[in-house]
């Protein structure tokens, strides 16, 4: 009984401390509140009703390979959605509310964002939106979340050459739009 | 004046940081209210109450059920369609017999039919 509320506990404080990086990492990934939302949530029920009793070390990778795999689905779907909308060519007033809920600039939009006065910031995750999934992902694993190079591979399901090629790329092509803010 | 990569980094992820200690307060409830939801610990039985659970069970179940009753209430021989089906061979044979079909006419030539099929049934019976 003790031993059960002590690893609830456990697992409430370990969400707590990763779900607001979870969020913002999910938001890069569809740059949409809700669509993040859901899927950090999605992460958060799987992890607590399937991995609760493994080690608490684990849990920080495994929680972001279901959160990656889940983010994986949503671009699936959000494929398919664009393919059917292509295919019936939905009315323009929706398409154009797509493409702005698309866009990197749709971030600074979010009341989040909004707070973020700070230039570099605000440039930050303009250019963090417009890296490429896989080079975005493996960066904020790897730099914000801090996990290694093989659980970082794991999570996002690509060998360790590649989690290395993806960061130092996404490194290389922020140094290189950040720089001049400095 | 250029930093190194490591520091770079260490900016980006404290410019980060403070991002998430920014977010709004309707953003963190939604949070906070998922994480307790993903808590709360649901006995296994309730799990499977869930729809997308049952859905495939009743799917199964119906088709379970189809095949069972396809496989064991399958009409038997003897039912009425057979014997018809049988009695309609002799039936045709004597429409189409070159014999002369006055007979067919006359009931005694129908005591006459019955009794010959029980002859002919007998030594098959018997053998």
């Amino acid at each position: 009984m003790g031993r059960g509320q002590d690893s609830k506990q456990s697992m409430q404080n370990f969400l707590a401390g990763i779900e607001g990086r979870a969020f913002r990492i999910a938001q890069f990934a569809t740059r949409n509140r809700d669509d993040a939302l859901e899927l950090v949530q999605d992460a958060m029920m799987r992890l607590a009703h399937k991995y609760s009793d493994r080690p608490t070390e684990e849990w920080s990778a495994l929680f972001y390979s279901i959160l990656q795999s889940r983010i994986r689905d949503w671009q699936r779907r959000q494929a398919v959605r664009n393919r059917f909308r292509t295919w019936f060519a939905w009315n323009e007033e929706d398409e154009e509310y797509d493409v702005l809920e698309q866009s990197p600039a749709d971030a600074s939009s979010e009341p989040s964002i909004r707070l973020e006065n700070d230039q570099f910031m605000t440039r930050l995750n303009l250019e963090l939106g417009a890296l490429p999934h896989r080079q975005q992902q493996v960066f904020l694993l790897r730099v914000w979340e801090g996990l290694d190079i093989a659980q970082t591979a794991v999570a996002m399901q690509c060998s360790e050459s590649s989690v290395k090629t993806h960061h130092a790329r996404a490194l290389q092509k922020l140094r290189e739009k950040l720089e001049e803010l400095r | 004046m250029s930093i190194s990569d490591s520091e770079f980094e260490q900016e980006i992820r404290s410019t980060l940081e403070s991002g998430v200690t920014n977010l709004d307060a309707e953003t963190r409830s939604r949070l906070a209210a998922m994480r307790n939801r993903a808590l709360e610990h649901k006995p296994l039985w309730s799990r499977w109450l869930t729809i997308e659970h049952w859905i495939p069970l009743t799917a199964f179940a119906t088709i379970a059920v189809l095949a069972v009753s396809l496989v064991f209430f399958q009409p038997h021989q003897g039912s009425p369609e057979q014997i018809a089906l049988q009695d309609s061979d002799i039936a045709l044979e004597v429409l189409f017999s070159t014999d002369d079909h006055d007979d067919v006419g006359d009931p005694d030539f129908y005591v006459w039919l019955d009794m010959a099929m029980a002859e002919d049934e007998e030594p098959k019976n018997a053998g």
